[in-house]
């Protein structure tokens, strides 16, 4: 029982990370209609800063200078402004031009930055990446429970990034980024500076990623270039197609959903000789919901909803009266 | 009565065609002026460039004295020179009210810092912006549409709600490209009657029309357009019986 209980705990910290990226994703695409592919990019970012902000000296073979040995929270804020950073960098050429070129160039960095931490082995300690890496309050909880505590504090953390999502969504902010996304054009004729609308949302996502790259570094206690690999951009792309775009409920309850047929296939009984095609599976299993899904509900399980408007006071008067 | 909006010697080529040569108009301060020409002779064009959609290759544009060449198109909207497209350009999956409500101009809510910071200003804000909506709504007849998602607008209800998203903007000048066109015959004078009242209270109209009875009635002053080049400036009677503009439109009588 205690086993399923750390399973579950697993399962559960590792859908409270997708569903932050699939968060920060909605804000770009859902939202303000930039197509970023970035994602896992940012992620890497985000996990190899936590990495190098909390790692010691290098000993033995280690290959990286810089270990810093800064606290947890220090180097998770750190993710945090380090990929607003590098977001920055890619957005200022990019969200100024018109059509597919940011989806290229996200594309491309996410490429660039896998070949980096591969190379610049004096930062990112090359093909071996950083192992134990340091987990919040890991001295004051010991044992397993651990897990069950990450799993907890992550659910936190994502629990307050919905409401900062909500809370942008729904304020004038997101109502303009969605008429940007609809229309830029007529965006354009109601006054609205759409560079500056696309600049601070593009951020806010990527450091929204970044905090969930120091998460996933929590989470897996490792961090090398191969789990930095594009499927992490498809999987958080799948989570807000399937769950709708434009809604941060759907974005979440679509992470629940991909992640959550990912793993029950865990619970398929196979002989030994089998058990290697489990991970074909999941791809199988991915592309099936997303099939599924869209036949059905074609703009996702939830699908992007209007608030209703704010009440008039001579409108409330009179149906108080009626 | 001064001159609104001025262009100077405007031109703009596309590659080696000129699709504006040289123009000179005004727009003078309350009125209802007219811009009218065969097809592709360059109105829209000259309304693109005017709004900042489109950069001028020579001559300048100025708004209340102001020279607004090259200003980008958001700050012009902002300065109080609003437009409208020759189709109905709107934000389809925002229902009605959010149409409207996108276009006031200072929105609290739309600095990231006050939405955490001064909620209840942002809502304060948006209940006045709100009661005005609706009254723009009334004159255009869409009060009862308030949440439907503005994709599902018939073309008559979508150009009357560009119409009323672009007045949200409290317009001193408002370009106009083919109010008319998706307006049928019942909405036209329904349509007509609007600017002519907006007009009363002050707001100044630029107006592109295929629909000349339409143009004729509504406008005080009208310039026309052939070829890029502007051929005739006037009175609709003046116009009207003006040779270059006959011949421009109906050709050369042999």
């Amino acid at each position: 029982m205690s086993n399923f209980i750390l399973f579950l705990a697993g399962v559960i910290t590792l859908i409270g990370i997708y569903s932050l990226i699939t968060l920060a994703v909605n804000l770009h695409y859902g939202y303000a209609g930039l197509m970023s592919f970035g994602v896992v990019g940012f992620l890497a970012v985000g996990a190899y800063t936590y990495a190098i902000l909390t790692v010691g000296p290098p000993v033995g073979e280690d290959k990286y200078l810089i270990g810093l040995s800064l606290p947890w929270w220090v180097a998770f804020l750190g993710a945090g402004v380090v990929t607003t950073i590098f977001a920055l960098i890619i957005g200022l050429p990019t969200l100024r031009v018109e059509g597919d070129y940011l989806l290229i160039v996200t594309f491309a960095f996410a490429e660039v930055i896998q070949k980096l931490l591969s190379n610049e082995a004096w930062l990112t300690n090359g093909t071996r990446g950083f192992i134990n890496i340091h987990q919040p309050l890991r001295d004051l909880i010991p044992g397993q429970n651990y897990q069950i505590f990450l799993a907890g504090f992550i659910v936190v953390i994502v629990v307050i990034c919905y409401f900062i999502a909500q809370r942008v969504g729904a304020a004038p902010f997101g109502r303009t980024l969605r008429a940007m996304r609809d229309n830029e054009p007529a965006a354009l004729s109601t006054g609205k500076n759409v560079y500056r609308f696309k600049m601070q949302t593009f951020l806010l996502g990527a450091a929204m990623i970044g905090l969930a790259g120091a998460m996933y570094a929590w989470y897996m206690t490792i961090a090398m270039p191969s789990i930095f690999g594009m499927s992490v951009s498809f999987a958080a792309w799948i989570s807000l197609v399937i769950g709708g775009t434009g809604n941060n409920k759907g974005a979440i309850l679509g992470a629940i959903v991909l992640l959550g047929a990912q793993q029950a296939v865990k619970f398929i009984q196979l002989t030994p000789a089998l058990a290697p095609m489990i991970s074909a599976i999941q791809l199988m299993i991915e592309g099936l919901v997303l099939v599924v899904i869209l036949r059905y509900s074609p703009a996702g399980i939830l699908p992007e909803k209007s608030p209703r408007p704010p009440r008039l006071p001579a409108l409330k008067a009179r149906e108080e009266k009626a | 009565m001064s001159a609104m909006l001025q262009v100077e010697g405007v031109s703009k080529n596309f590659g080696g065609l000129k699709a504006l040569d040289h123009c000179t108009l005004n727009v003078e301060q309350g009125s209802i002026t007219a811009l009218i020409g065969p097809n592709g002779s360059g109105k829209t064009t000259l309304f693109n460039v005017i709004t900042g959609f489109l950069p001028a290759s020579e001559g300048r544009v100025l708004f209340e004295d102001r020279e607004i060449t090259g200003i980008p198109a958001h700050r012009i909207a902002n300065l109080g020179l609003a437009r409208t497209f020759q189709v109905s350009s709107l934000f389809p999956k925002l229902t009605v009210w959010e149409n409207m409500l996108v276009a006031y101009p200072k929105q609290e809510g739309e600095n990231l810092g006050s939405v955490f910071t001064t909620p209840g200003r942002i809502r304060t804000q948006e209940e006045k912006q709100i009661a005005r909506a609706h009254n723009i709504l009334e004159q255009i007849g869409l009060t009862q549409k308030l949440e439907e998602q503005a994709a599902n607008l018939g073309a008559p209800e979508a150009r009357m709600l560009e119409i009323g998203r672009q007045l949200m903007l409290s317009p001193r000048l408002i370009l106009m490209d083919e109010p008319s066109s998706g307006v049928n015959p019942a909405m036209l004078d329904r349509l007509a009657s609007i600017i002519i009242n907006l007009n009363k209270e002050g707001l100044t109209f630029f107006l592109i029309g295929h629909n000349l009875s339409f143009i004729m009635k509504l406008s005080h002053y009208i310039h026309v357009l052939q070829y890029g080049k502007l051929i005739a400036s006037g009175s609709p009677q003046t116009v009207s019986k003006d040779e270059r503009v006959i011949e421009a439109y109906l050709g050369v009588h042999k």
